[in-house]
C-alpha cells in the first residue's frame, strides 16, 4: 500500500503538472482539495484517466468520488480493493 | 412591470406539443431510456430522456440544418401559430443553446480524426455549427428582425425570456420570442460523465439517494408581446413579472453551497415583480439531481421564504435538456399556472434529511405565482417569476 | 428610436502580436489549469478595472468561437484516447470564462454572454440595454484566440472560408467598463439584425440611421478576412487615438446572416 502511495503521488504531480511539487511534499493524509496542493475538485476528475487506464478502476458516480478522492491514502485504498491485476 | 405572454410551443421526450408534454411531467412520468443513436464510447449504460419515434420521424425530416435547429423551429411554428403574421410587428428573437450545431460537427471531426488521410471538403458540415447561425436561420424563417444569441449553458433558457422580457418593455420591440434548443451530443454525454455528474440510475431530484443528473433533447419557445399591440393577439396565457441574474463567483461547476447567489436572483425577480415572497405559490425549482444543486437550492430558497412553497422538478420525465431548459420548464410552469396543478416530482422517493423537505406529489391547487429557477456551470444563475393575471 | 448609450469608465486591450510577453502577466494559478483565451480576457479585464474606481457589478462577455481549442482538444481525448478532459469540456461551454471572470474579480452580478461571430460585441452592448442601473457598472469583455485548429481547419473547408483561418486573423481580448449613465466617451449599438433576403451593406445602412451621430466616420470590415473581435478592436484604437468625433463601426455574420453597428463618440 505504501508503494501504492509513493507512486500515486508521482503520478499527481506527472498529471497534473505541479512542477514545484516533490512526492515528499506530499502529505497522504491530508485533504487532496483546498490547502496544501491547492487542487480543486476539477483536478480530481483529470486523475480519473489515471485510475482506469492504469489500474483497471472506474469511479461509479459522484458521492463514491468524494470519499475516494479525499487523500491520496482514500484513493490508494480504493485501488487496491478494486483494481483489476493484468 | 410584468410583460403578456401570449404563447408557447415545446417538444421534448413527454411529447411534441405542450399539452401532451405537461400531462407527462405533471403525473411525474420517467420518460428516461438507454440512449440510442449515438456512439459515445462509453461502455455502461447512459439513461436520457429521448424523444419517441414519432416526434423523431418529424425533427429527422425537418428542413432545419441540424437537430438543434429542426428542434427550434418546430417549437417556434408552434408558438407563433397562434400569432399569425408578424409583418405589421418590430421583433426580435432571443436564442440560447449549448451545442447549437455540435452533434454534426462532432461527427465530422470523429471521422477526420479516423480518417486523417482523406481530406473532407464538405462545408456545410459545419456550416451551422455557431449558435448565431441557427438563430440567423430561425430568425429568418419567419422574418424577425432582431437576433440576439444567448450562451450560457444551463441558466441560457431563463435569461432569453428575461431579455425578452425587458425588451418588450423598453419599447425595443412589439413582438419577442425566446427560444431554447438542445439536442443530445457526445460531446455534452461525454463531458458530464467525465465530471461524475450522471446518474446511472437516473435522475432523482431532491431524493437522499440521488447520484447526478439526467440528460435529455428538447426545445422549447415563448412569445412576449407589448401592451401596445395586444389588441391583435390573443389574450395572454400567463404574464411574465420578474427576472433575476446573478453569479455565485465560487466554483466552476459546483453552486455555492449555502446558494447565495442563487438567492440575489430570487430576490432580484421577486423585487421586479413587486411580489413579497409569501405571494410564491410554487416553485418550478432547477431540481438537477445531483448532490450540491438539489440542496444548495433548497438551502437557498429557505433564505427568501420564511414558509417554503411547494416545489417540483421535471428532469426525470424531461431530462436536463442545458439551455432549453428554463423556457421548457417555465412553460410548464404557465401550464401550472393555467391548469391550477402543480405538477409531481419523478424520480423521488426518500426525503434527504440535509434537504428537509419533499418536493411535491401533484394535485390541483390554485397557483397565481410561480418562481421557475435555473442555475448554470460557472455560478450562473437565473430566476424568472410567471404570473396568472398583470 | 435611438438606442440607449453607455459611458466608457475605462479601457484594456491586449493584441498578443504586439505583445510576445503578455503570458508573464498572467498568475501562476491561473496558468496551470485554465485556458489560453481565459488569460487573454483575464489580462484585458485588469487593465481595464485598473482605471476604475468602482468595481464592476455585472459581466457580459462576448466571443463567436469561444475556446475553439480546448473543445478541439475534449473530442481528441474522447476519439483518439477514449477520456476528455473535464476541464477541457468546462471550457468548452462558452460561458465559462465569464464564470471565472466573475469568480476572480469578484463580481456577482447577472453573467451573460453572447456568441454572435463578428456581431458579437453589438449583441453585448445590446444585452446592456436589458439590464437595470443597480447592475452598472458594467465589465464588456470581447475576445476571440486564432489557434492551431483554424489553420488545420483551412484544409477541410473551401477556398471562400480561408480568410476565417488565415494566420492574419486577428486574436485579441478587448474590455470596456460601462456606466449606464451618458457621458463621454460612449458607445452604444443596433442590431445584430437579419439581412436575409438583402444584402450586409443594405442593412448597416439602415441600421446607421437609428444612431445617434450623423456625422461619424465609417469602419466597414469586409467578411472573410476579418476577425469576429475586430469590431471591438475598432472601438479600441478610436478611444485611444480620439481624432474624429465619432465613429461607426458596422459588421455581419455570413453564417448567420446578421448584422449590427457600433457607435462610438467621444
Amino acid at each position: 500500500m505504501e508503494q501504492l502511495i509513493e507512486e500515486l503521488k508521482q503520478k499527481i504531480i506527472d498529471k497534473l503538472k505541479l512542477s514545484d511539487v516533490n512526492p515528499e511534499d506530499i502529505d497522504p493524509d491530508a485533504p487532496l482539495v483546498g490547502e496544501g496542493l491547492g487542487l480543486d475538485s476539477i483536478d480530481t476528475l483529470e486523475l480519473l484517466v489515471l485510475l482506469e487506464k492504469d489500474y483497471g478502476v472506474t469511479i461509479p458516480d459522484v458521492n463514491v468520488g468524494r470519499d475516494v478522492f479525499s487523500s491520496v491514502r482514500t484513493l490508494a485504498g480504493y485501488i487496491q480493493k478494486n483494481r483489476k491485476n493484468d | 412591470m410584468s410583460v403578456p405572454l401570449i404563447s408557447y410551443g415545446a417538444i421534448c421526450s413527454t411529447g411534441s406539443d405542450v399539452p401532451t408534454a405537461f400531462a407527462g411531467i405533471a403525473n411525474g412520468t420517467d420518460s428516461l431510456t438507454p440512449l440510442a443513436g449515438m456512439q459515445t464510447g462509453l461502455d455502461k449504460t447512459v439513461l436520457c430522456a429521448q424523444l419517441t419515434s414519432e416526434a423523431n420521424e418529424i425533427i429527422e425530416h425537418s428542413p432545419a440544418p441540424n437537430r438543434t435547429g429542426a428542434l427550434a423551429l418546430y417549437a417556434m411554428e408552434q408558438a407563433l401559430e397562434e400569432i399569425g403574421d408578424l409583418g405589421e410587428f418590430r421583433t426580435g428573437l432571443v436564442f440560447a443553446t449549448t451545442v447549437a450545431g455540435m452533434p454534426r460537427s462532432e461527427q465530422w471531426y470523429k471521422d477526420v480524426v479516423e480518417n486523417p488521410t482523406s481530406i473532407s471538403r464538405n462545408r456545410d458540415a459545419l456550416a451551422y455549427h455557431e449558435p448565431a447561425s441557427l438563430a440567423g436561420y430561425c430568425a429568418a424563417q419567419f422574418g424577425i428582425q432582431g437576433v440576439h444569441t444567448l450562451s450560457t449553458a444551463c441558466s441560457t433558457g431563463l435569461h432569453a425570456i428575461g431579455l425578452a422580457k425587458r425588451f418588450v418593455q423598453r419599447d425595443v420591440y412589439d413582438i419577442c420570442i425566446a427560444v431554447g434548443s438542445d439536442a443530445l451530443s457526445v460531446l455534452t454525454v461525454r463531458g458530464f460523465a467525465g465530471l461524475l455528474l450522471l446518474d446511472p440510475h437516473g435522475c432523482r431530484p431532491f431524493d437522499a439517494r440521488r447520484a447526478g443528473i439526467s440528460l435529455g433533447e428538447g426545445a422549447a419557445a415563448v412569445v412576449l408581446a407589448s401592451e401596445n399591440v395586444l389588441s391583435s393577439l390573443p389574450p395572454p396565457r400567463a404574464h411574465v413579472a420578474g427576472w433575476g441574474a446573478s453569479a455565485d463567483s465560487h466554483h466552476m461547476t459546483a453552486p455555492h453551497p449555502q446558494g447565495s447567489g442563487a438567492n440575489k436572483a430570487v430576490r432580484q425577480a421577486l423585487s421586479e415583480a413587486n411580489l413579497l415572497p409569501e405571494s410564491i405559490d410554487l416553485i418550478a425549482a432547477h431540481g438537477t439531481g445531483t448532490p450540491d444543486n438539489d440542496v444548495a437550492e433548497i438551502r437557498a430558497m429557505r433564505q427568501v421564504f420564511d414558509s417554503l412553497p411547494p416545489f417540483y422538478s421535471n428532469k426525470r420525465s424531461v431530462g436536463h435538456t442545458l439551455a432549453a431548459s428554463g423556457i421548457l420548464e417555465a412553460v410548464f410552469a404557465v401550464c401550472a399556472l393555467e391548469g391550477g396543478e402543480i405538477p409531481a416530482t419523478g424520480g423521488f422517493e426518500q426525503q434527504d434529511d440535509s434537504i428537509g423537505a419533499a418536493p411535491s406529489s401533484g394535485g390541483k391547487a390554485s397557483v397565481k405565482h410561480v418562481l421557475k429557477n435555473s442555475f448554470g456551470f460557472g455560478g450562473n444563475n437565473a430566476a424568472l417569476i410567471l404570473s396568472k393575471q398583470s | 428610436m435611438e438606442p440607449p448609450s453607455f459611458k466608457i469608465l475605462s479601457t484594456g486591450t491586449l493584441r498578443p502580436d504586439k505583445e510576445p510577453s503578455w503570458c508573464d502577466q498572467v498568475p501562476a494559478r491561473m496558468k496551470r489549469r485554465d485556458p489560453r483565451i481565459w488569460h487573454m480576457a483575464w489580462v484585458a479585464a485588469s487593465r481595464a478595472l485598473k482605471g476604475v474606481s468602482s468595481p464592476p457589478r455585472s459581466i457580459i462577455t462576448a466571443t463567436g468561437l469561444g475556446a475553439l481549442e480546448e473543445t478541439r482538444s475534449f473530442l481528441d481525448g474522447v476519439f483518439r484516447s477514449g477520456f476528455g478532459s473535464p476541464r477541457n469540456f468546462i471550457a468548452s461551454v462558452h460561458n465559462s470564462m465569464a464564470g471565472k471572470l466573475a469568480i476572480e474579480f469578484k463580481i456577482s452580478g447577472p453573467n451573460l454572454t453572447f456568441c454572435e461571430g463578428a456581431n458579437s460585441l453589438a449583441s453585448a452592448l445590446r444585452g446592456c440595454e436589458a439590464l437595470v442601473e443597480g447592475d452598472f457598472p458594467l465589465l464588456v469583455v470581447a475576445v476571440e484566440e486564432n489557434t492551431e485548429f483554424l489553420r488545420e481547419l483551412s484544409t477541410h473547408l473551401y477556398p471562400d472560408c480561408a480568410g476565417l483561418t488565415d494566420k492574419s486573423w486577428t486574436e485579441a481580448a478587448v474590455a470596456l467598463v460601462l456606466s449606464s449613465e451618458p457621458g463621454s466617451p460612449s458607445i452604444s449599438a443596433v442590431g445584430p439584425r437579419s439581412y436575409h433576403g438583402g444584402t450586409p451593406e443594405d442593412c448597416c445602412a439602415g441600421l446607421r440611421q437609428s444612431l445617434r451621430s450623423t456625422t461619424a466616420s465609417y469602419v466597414s470590415p469586409s467578411e472573410g478576412t476579418t476577425s469576429f473581435v475586430a469590431p471591438a478592436l475598432a472601438v479600441a484604437d478610436f478611444l485611444a487615438d480620439r481624432s474624429s468625433g465619432s465613429v461607426h463601426i458596422a459588421a455581419f455574420s455570413g453564417s448567420s446572416k446578421c448584422a449590427s453597428v457600433v457607435e462610438v463618440c467621444d
